[in-house]
């Protein structure tokens, strides 16, 4: 393993400023499950100096403010949300999203920020390959064995697809991410956050955060009344592992009748997928099981699947079907 | 989860462990098997053209018994220290001064070293050695040419593995990338590149053929009123050992000791001392304990042994080797690739009149012989079908060399065995189970050895070219399972039953040598078997031919001391060997038996266990010396009393009179009386053969699972897993075997060799299991053990081995399941949720 400084700040100041100072050499320290797996596998585009933030207070907390939103810390551990009463109270799906997250030991220890800015689990990158996300030029998922870790709806340079699941269950809820930078906070929605293969400081990644920020809290505003959701997710293994398609489904009902629909899908392309064309379907029809199958015919309609991994989109129009059977059930 | 505090007044809950779903079946004592040699104890068994003659049961009867088929947990000194994180397992051992080894790796499938340039390595910090071909032992080179991805290029010791790590990133290799074939296909394709390995005078081919044939058939196809053909893959297996690969080599003087990972202990330490051209009594070799080992490690630490024992002789330091996991694999037996093509004929009643199969195997990076792919597994029907005609190729690949892993080339045939049969069911409309019954082996069935191929070879039993032996349970298996799962509820029609998720029921059976029962001293086939053997000069001390010897102490304080070979793999063999021995000594507890194993410095020579054959041939070899010690400890009484030994009993350490119970005397007495501890020891032997063709053993899994029919999704549910056990010693570890069984052969079900589809030859398991997705704890299902009883009349209280018995089953009979409950008939393995979402697809059942 590369020689690594640890730093443990404590504040967000110093943290940025330690950032700052490093460069792109700079990562930050949480949980350490993605992070310290990278380091250990020898993935060139690791960072050598660990700003661990842990030491820093205030960022490791689930609470509701006054208008009913709630904050959860970036380190707020996994299973801290699943077990969370208020969170199963306000959010359900959310909470089934994360307690279907890998497994419990790895809940354990990993955090709400590291979730969202996870690295991507394709086998190439993690295999120490030269790909586009470790200083090469090519994608290896593109043109290799891409049966369950990428993308099925396109892609540029990067085929690899997002991993993270709280991203998915947050964007029907129009959670909101907090950003410290040397310039002060600043907020972004969560498919801002996320959008997918960019280009950052030189670095291709899923996130937009740049290298001296930090990912310091989430907000979820209050469920307005009428507002109804599931979480789906397809595994190759029933726990600890990544989702072959899951999906997030957010319905806003006045009665049986929708009045807005957010439908967002994980595991099937590089960012967590939007679906306007089935939340504009479904926009304004009455909730039945019959509307199920019509939704289906206009869901992910330009999807572009490599080689092995059509069956992607079966699985996540299989989790719609599931997901709006639960909702017209519920 | 709950994190509440506990209440400190609430007294204690007590944890009431739930009952075990064990079902034993047992078979009446008096049997009309031919070999079933009678009705009691007294009464004799006469096999084979020699006419041996064995006493039933070799005289302990299970009858009567103490200690014999009641639960034992884990003997102290196996359990204990597993359970606590004392046990000492090789990658545990840490030594004062050690250095750490890491390993350079071949990258390409197959190539050379052009350059190897380790200057910069070497001046790194804590850098002590590095072995490369150049200056390897010439006793044990490195290999010339690397033959598969993984294999050895260089391997560095360091301070640290961190440091051993730097130092391997700092070597510069250029390779000579050579023409490969890592899969099938490739082997398979007109332009595959000869792997014919050419060494000492040797030519090993690339590729063997085999032809065997009898009956006519087809003539036979002509006539059978039904004809299918049906082609399976399987995509390989590995087993994952929880252990890490790996061992410790310190030297004193001349004097070197391994801590090694394996399933020997002599074999290992003279293959190392004669790689390293030393005395092997200069070796000492200790492996105690391993976290699993499933055949799939026996190559592996032997291969590094001798080289780690060099790097610790030249720096004059101790050196460990502790395999990642992405390292280790390159170095296990693997279940291989295989293809198999099947023609069937059978009568529109559905009797089986003519069988053609048609395999290819991939054998790997196999340098040694060739095992003929077991003879393609087929003793289930092999001596029932009238005209066969089996075709095997077997191809040497750039790949993971074949072997047994978790059975041998049972799971990689069995796959497309038993899917053929649930299909040939369907195509006469027959239930699968009353096909089975109808089609398969059972007792009764002469084994003929020239129906038999290249699977059976004359043994002691052989009588005029023909087997005779009875004492398997093919129809128990079936009914009994087919009773525990409920077979009677099992809708006919695929993916018949309504809605989205849908259940099914599925079947397959496997048989293993496992059952095989070898011969003790005293025996004529012991006698036979060791002339045979040393004739064809296959007794090399503690290789495959030699003796499982075992010795037993009485000491002064009661105790009955265990000496014996075998490393302990989870299997924990020592309490169902403990079990035996106290039995037969008159014991109602294993308070008084002490268990010492896996080092040669205190345990005598054996050969390797495998095959589910501990408990036998070793347990052999401790229920001889038991029996001697217990006619000793008899004769001695019966010079002390004045009783006739016939007249004397033996209870907890007390022998005493029939007659008068006041006339005793007990186990310590006669040692004192001895001035020194009684030993005994005993001898039991391999019957030369692992007697492939005889169905010595037979299971049937019955699995049901529930597939997700919209999204491809399934679930196992439950599970019946019934094997012919003969009489289980310890139904407490006999079940928990069981279930280990089941989970891992659910993992060959669900994940083939993790290679890179598209770049054959490279596999991607880099990364902590990312791409190979071992079963974990949320993923078994509720399983039924059904053991049936055979009672075993060849052996010591009617038992049998079945470790392997029926773990062949479980990838085709979730194959089955999965047809039964969505109409989805898997043939090309691994079973997935994106090969039963397509399928849905393709019968137009999803949108």
């Amino acid at each position: 393993m590369k020689p690594i400084s640890v730093y443990r700040p404590s504040s967000i100041e110093e943290a940025i400023q330690i950032l700052s100072l490093h460069g792109t050499q700079a990562g930050v320290y949480a949980g350490g499950t993605d992070l310290l797996i990278q380091l250990k596998n020898r993935i060139e585009a690791a960072p050598s100096f660990l700003v661990d933030i842990k030491k820093i207070d205030g960022l490791r907390h689930i609470k509701e403010n006054g208008q009913g939103d709630v904050q959860i810390g970036a380190l707020t551990k996994l299973a801290e949300v699943a077990e969370s009463d208020l969170l199963a109270k306000k959010y359900p799906m959310l909470v089934e999203a994360v307690q279907k997250i890998s497994s419990p030991e790895l809940r354990n220890a990993s955090t709400v920020g590291g979730d969202l800015l996870q690295q991507v689990w394709c086998q190439y990158l993690r295999g120490g390959y030269s790909c586009y996300r470790n200083g090469g030029y090519i994608c290896y998922g593109a043109i290799g064995d891409n049966s369950y870790y990428h993308s099925a709806m396109g892609g540029r340079l990067c085929y690899a697809v997002y991993p993270g699941d709280i991203a998915t269950a947050l964007i029907p809820h129009d959670a909101r991410a907090k950003v410290a930078t040397p310039f002060g906070l600043k907020e972004l929605s969560i498919e801002q956050l996320v959008p997918g293969d960019m280009m950052v400081d030189g670095r291709l990644q899923s996130h937009v955060l740049r290298f001296n920020e930090i990912l310091t809290e989430v907000t979820i505003p209050a469920a307005k009344p009428g507002f109804k959701a599931s979480f789906e997710k397809l595994r190759p293994r029933g726990v600890w592992d990544f989702a072959m398609a899951s999906l997030a489904i957010g319905l806003q009902l006045q009665g049986k009748t929708i009045t807005d629909a957010c439908v967002v899908f994980g595991g099937i392309a590089g960012k967590p997928w939007r679906e306007t064309a089935v939340e504009n379907f479904l926009k304004g029809k009455t909730l039945s099981t019959d509307l199920t199958r019509q939704a289906l015919a206009t869901a992910l309609t330009d999807a572009a699947p490599l080689k092995y991994n059509a069956t992607k989109i079966d699985m996540a129009k299989g989790l719609l079907a599931s997901g709006m059977a639960r909702l017209a059930a519920a | 989860m709950s994190t509440k505090p506990q209440n400190p007044q609430k007294p204690k809950e007590k944890l009431e462990s739930k009952p075990e779903l064990c079902v034993i079946v047992n078979q009446p004592m008096v049997r009309d098997f031919s070999t079933g040699g009678g009705h009691g104890p007294e009464d004799t068994l006469v096999e084979g053209d020699q006419k041996f003659v064995t006493r039933k049961w070799q005289g302990y009867p299970p009858q009567n018994l103490n200690l014999v088929g009641k639960p034992h947990p884990p003997m102290p000194e196996v359990g204990i220290p597993r359970l606590t994180g004392k046990a000492e397992y090789a990658t545990r051992v840490q030594l004062p001064n050690m250095l750490w080894v890491k390993l350079l790796t071949n990258p390409h499938p197959r190539a050379k070293v052009k350059t190897l340039d380790t200057s910069k390595a070497e001046k790194m910090p804590g850098v002590a050695h590095i072995l490369t071909a150049k200056n390897a032992p010439q006793t044990y080179p490195f290999p010339a040419e690397l033959f598969f991805q993984g294999e050895v290029v260089a391997m560095v010791a360091a301070e640290t593995e961190d440091l051993a790590e730097d130092a391997v990133a700092a070597i510069e290799v250029e390779y000579e990338v050579l023409p490969f074939a890592s899969n099938l296909q490739q082997a398979m394709a007109p332009n595959a590149p000869d792997l014919t390995i050419r060494a000492g005078g040797r030519e090993r081919p690339s590729v063997v053929k085999t032809l065997y044939e009898w009956g006519d058939v087809d003539k036979a196809f002509g006539a059978a009123d039904v004809v299918k053909e049906f082609t399976y893959s399987f995509s390989g297996a590995i087993p994952v050992p929880l252990q890490p690969n790996g061992c410790v080599a310190k030297w004193d003087g001349d004097k070197l000791t391994i801590w090694g990972m394996g399933q020997s202990i002599y074999n290992s330490r003279n293959n190392a001392a004669k790689r390293l051209g030393i005395p092997s009594e200069n070796v000492r070799f200790i492996n105690k304990w391993n976290g699993g080992s499933f055949g799939g490690c026996l190559p592996t630490g032997d291969k590094f042994y001798p080289w780690i024992a060099h790097i610790a002789k030249v720096t004059g330091r101790p050196t460990k080797l502790m395999l990642p996991k992405n390292q280790e694999l390159a170095f296990l037996q693997i279940k291989p690739q295989t293809l198999t093509k099947f023609k069937v004929g059978a009568t529109k009643d559905g009797k089986i009149t003519a069988c053609q199969r048609e395999f290819h195997v991939s054998m790997g990076a196999n340098q040694g012989g060739i095992q003929e792919g077991g003879g393609g597994r087929s003793e289930l029907y092999l001596h029932v079908v009238p005209n066969w005609r089996e075709i095997g190729v077997l191809y040497r690949t750039n790949a993971i060399m074949m072997g047994s892993a978790r059975s041998n080339f049972q799971q990689e045939f069995k796959w497309a065995w038993e899917q053929m049969i649930d299909e040939m069911a369907e195509a006469v409309s027959m239930d699968p189970v009353k096909f089975r019954l109808l089609n398969v082996q059972k007792p009764g069935t002469k084994v003929a050895l020239k129906q038999g191929g290249p699977t059976i070879v004359p043994m002691p039993e052989t009588e005029h070219g023909e087997l005779h032996y009875d004492s398997y349970a093919s129809v128990e298996v079936l009914e009994e399972g087919a009773k525990a799962i409920g077979w009677e509820k099992r809708n006919p029609v695929p993916g018949g039953n309504p809605g989205r998720f849908k259940r099914g029921l599925g079947v397959a059976m496997s048989q293993h040598h496992a059952g095989r029962v070898g011969y003790h001293e005293g025996e004529p086939g012991y006698d036979w078997v060791l002339a045979k053997n040393k004739a064809q000069g296959n007794v090399t001390p503690g290789g495959e031919g030699d003796i499982f010897n075992a010795e037993l102490q009485l000491n002064a304080d009661g105790n009955v001391v265990m000496h014996f070979a075998q490393p302990d793999s989870g299997t924990n063999h020592g309490t169902a060997m403990a079990i035996q021995v106290g039995e037969i000594l008159g014991f109602t507890t294993l308070d008084h038996i002490r268990l010492i194993w896996g080092d040669s410095d205190q345990a005598p020579s054996a050969p390797p266990w495998h095959s589910g054959l501990t408990t036998q041939l070793q347990g052999g070899a401790l229920c001889n010396a038991a029996d001697k010690m217990r006619k000793d400890l008899l004769s001695r009484a019966n010079n002390l009393l004045k009783v006739d030994t016939a007249k004397l009993q033996i209870h907890d350490g007390v022998i005493s009179s029939t007659e008068d119970p006041k006339k005793k005397t007990t186990f310590v007495e006669l040692v004192k009386a001895n001035k020194g501890p009684i030993l005994q020891v005993g001898r039991c032997l391999h019957p030369g053969s692992i007697g492939r063709a005889l169905n010595r053993g037979i299971g049937a899994c019955f699995a049901e699972v529930e597939v997700d029919t919209w999204t491809g999704d399934w679930r196992h549910v439950r599970v019946a897993y019934c094997q012919d056990s003969g009489n289980v010693m310890n139904p407490l570890l006999a079940s928990a075997d069981q279930h280990g069984s089941l989970v891992q052969s659910t993992g060959m079900a669900t994940d083939g060799i993790p290679w890179d589809r598209e770049f054959p030859g490279t596999f991607h398991y880099s990364v902590g299991y990312l791409s190979y997705r071992l079963p974990t704890i949320m993923e078994p299902p509720e399983q039924t053990n059904v053991f049936i009883n055979s009672l075993e009349p060849r052996w010591f209280f009617g038992s049998k081995g079945f470790a392997e018995t029926t773990i062949g089953a479980a990838p085709s009979a979730l194959a089955n399941a999965i047809y039964n409950a969505c109409g989805v008939r898997i043939r090309e393995h691994p079973i997935t949720k994106d090969k039963i979402l397509a399928g849905l697809r393709a019968k137009g059942a999803i949108a």
